[in-house]
């Protein structure tokens, strides 16, 4: 244990208490039901800390067993956070039937087209497979909170403070963990206990963020919203589409315009 | 140089992140967009454009350039180039106007089309780039000063057109609505 430096290990004790009181939190305000993804990560990520531990205690930090154990609980947990976040999206807009299909779409597209641009971009060692996959998944995971969230901006469609909190939070720990990540591929063997305490701090962080998020009962989603015809998007779109393209057409008349005779 | 990619992308997530969260405006209690708040009192361009063709007429400015002190004239011509950024900024509220519109249908719409809402996103950001162009191009004195007869006539055509457009598709749009509760509330008695 005395590898990972009185730091580390600090700050490990401290994130595996507030983890504790955000799933008792999550479980005291009736959180549960409606955020079950989220709080099976919670869970999962206490859990992996327990395993963690008990691991390094037994083989030693730089151990095989430790490696090994350490990357496939990491592989589940970054699975259960892909269902937080997906969680996330249809509690921000799975209400409006008919944007969320689009969203759907939208956010899944971006998300590939960034864990593709985060494999691309990352340095290709055999050692640092796993280090890559993590990068490119972390990167995509924000880049969909961030295209979730200017979705819900365009469409001016609220964002409940817990929400916002829960996507802050997510999303800063991801792109905190692909610079990490990015940077520990270039500075292998120097960086290796800086990217642990890193990355420890800024999830203790997060849980911080996530606790107060939850420091209360979520509100439910309010009942669907009342939604217009089928008829009316196909009648009223496309004349908004067309004004929209005749104001366009004003601007360009204004260049056109002639000086004044002087 | 990987490093330099992720890091820009980081930054980039980063500072979209921050900027979708600033102010959010207000909403309806199930969060989506009001009607309410595109039902905004009709600003009336035809009133301050009939004032205004006639306070600066061609003529006027003519007679100005020939006959009236450089002063006035450079005044005059700091005036023409309010009354361009005013109707530019009326265009744009227009313009803002039918795009809340057209957002409070889409998110109450049970199924939307792709390429309509493509086209507005394509429309908006056409728009804005090149109103950001015009307004440069106006500021820096790049931009020749439309002639203010032509300008005030397509203004309050155009303010008039807007104004019965925005008027008929808000009615359109509110009877749909209604017509939905209804049919909710009856949905609801049924059961």
């Amino acid at each position: 244990m005395d590898e990972l430096g009185l730091f580390t290990r600090w700050v490990w004790a401290v994130t595996a208490i507030v983890q504790s009181v955000l799933l008792c939190l999550l479980l005291a305000r009736k959180n549960l039901s409606s955020y079950p993804a989220f709080s099976a990560y919670i869970f999962m990520t206490l859990a992996q800390s327990g395993l963690l531990y008990l691991t390094i205690r037994g083989w030693g930090f730089s151990s095989s067993v430790s490696w090994g154990v350490g990357w496939a609980t990491q592989c589940l947990v970054l699975g259960a956070r892909a269902f937080a976040v997906a969680e996330l999206c249809r509690h921000v807009l799975g209400r409006f039937v008919g944007i969320w299909v689009l969203a759907r779409w939208i956010l899944l597209t971006s998300g590939a087209a960034v864990l593709l641009y985060g494999l691309m971009a990352a340095n290709h060692q055999w050692r640092l497979v796993l280090n890559t996959a993590e990068l490119g998944l972390e990167l995509a995971t924000a880049a969909v909170i961030v295209v979730l969230l200017l979705f819900a901006r365009y469409y001016d469609v609220a964002v409940d403070p817990p929400l916002r909190l829960l996507a802050t939070g997510l999303c800063l720990y991801s792109c905190v963990s692909a610079l990490n990540d990015a940077i520990l591929e270039r500075w292998l063997s120097r960086y290796v206990s800086l990217w642990n305490a890193l990355g420890m701090a800024t999830f203790l962080g997060c849980m911080l963020l996530w606790s107060w998020a939850f420091r209360k009962s979520a509100p439910q989603a309010g009942g669907a919203p009342l939604l217009l015809s089928g008829s009316a998007y196909l009648n009223l779109i496309p004349e908004v589409n067309l004004r929209l393209r005749s104001l366009n057409e004003h601007l360009i008349e204004f260049w056109r315009l002639e000086a004044p005779r002087t | 140089m990987s490093t330099i990619f992720i890091f820009a992308a980081v930054v980039a997530l980063l500072a979209l992140l921050f900027w979708a969260l600033r102010n959010p405006r207000q909403h309806s209690q199930s969060g989506a967009p009001c009607l309410e708040s595109i039902e905004e009192p009709a600003r009336q361009h035809a009133t301050y454009f009939g004032v205004i063709r006639q306070a600066m007429s061609d003529e006027d400015f003519e007679f100005l350039a020939a006959r009236g002190p450089g002063r006035l004239v450079r005044r005059a011509h700091k005036e023409r180039q309010r009354i361009a950024l005013l109707y530019l900024a009326n265009l744009r509220a227009d313009f803002q106007k039918l795009l809340r519109l057209a957002r409070v249908i889409a998110v109450l719409s049970p199924e939307i089309a792709a390429s309509h809402e493509f086209e507005r996103l394509r429309l908006t950001l056409r728009f804005f780039w090149r109103y950001q162009m015009i307004l440069l191009g106006l500021y820096a004195g790049l931009l020749l000063l439309p002639q203010l007869g032509g300008l005030s006539q397509m203004v309050s055509e155009l303010a008039f057109r807007m104004e019965s457009a925005m008027k008929e598709l808000g009615e359109r749009a509110a009877v749909a609505a209604e017509l939905a509760s209804t049919l909710n509330r009856r949905g609801l008695d049924a059961t």
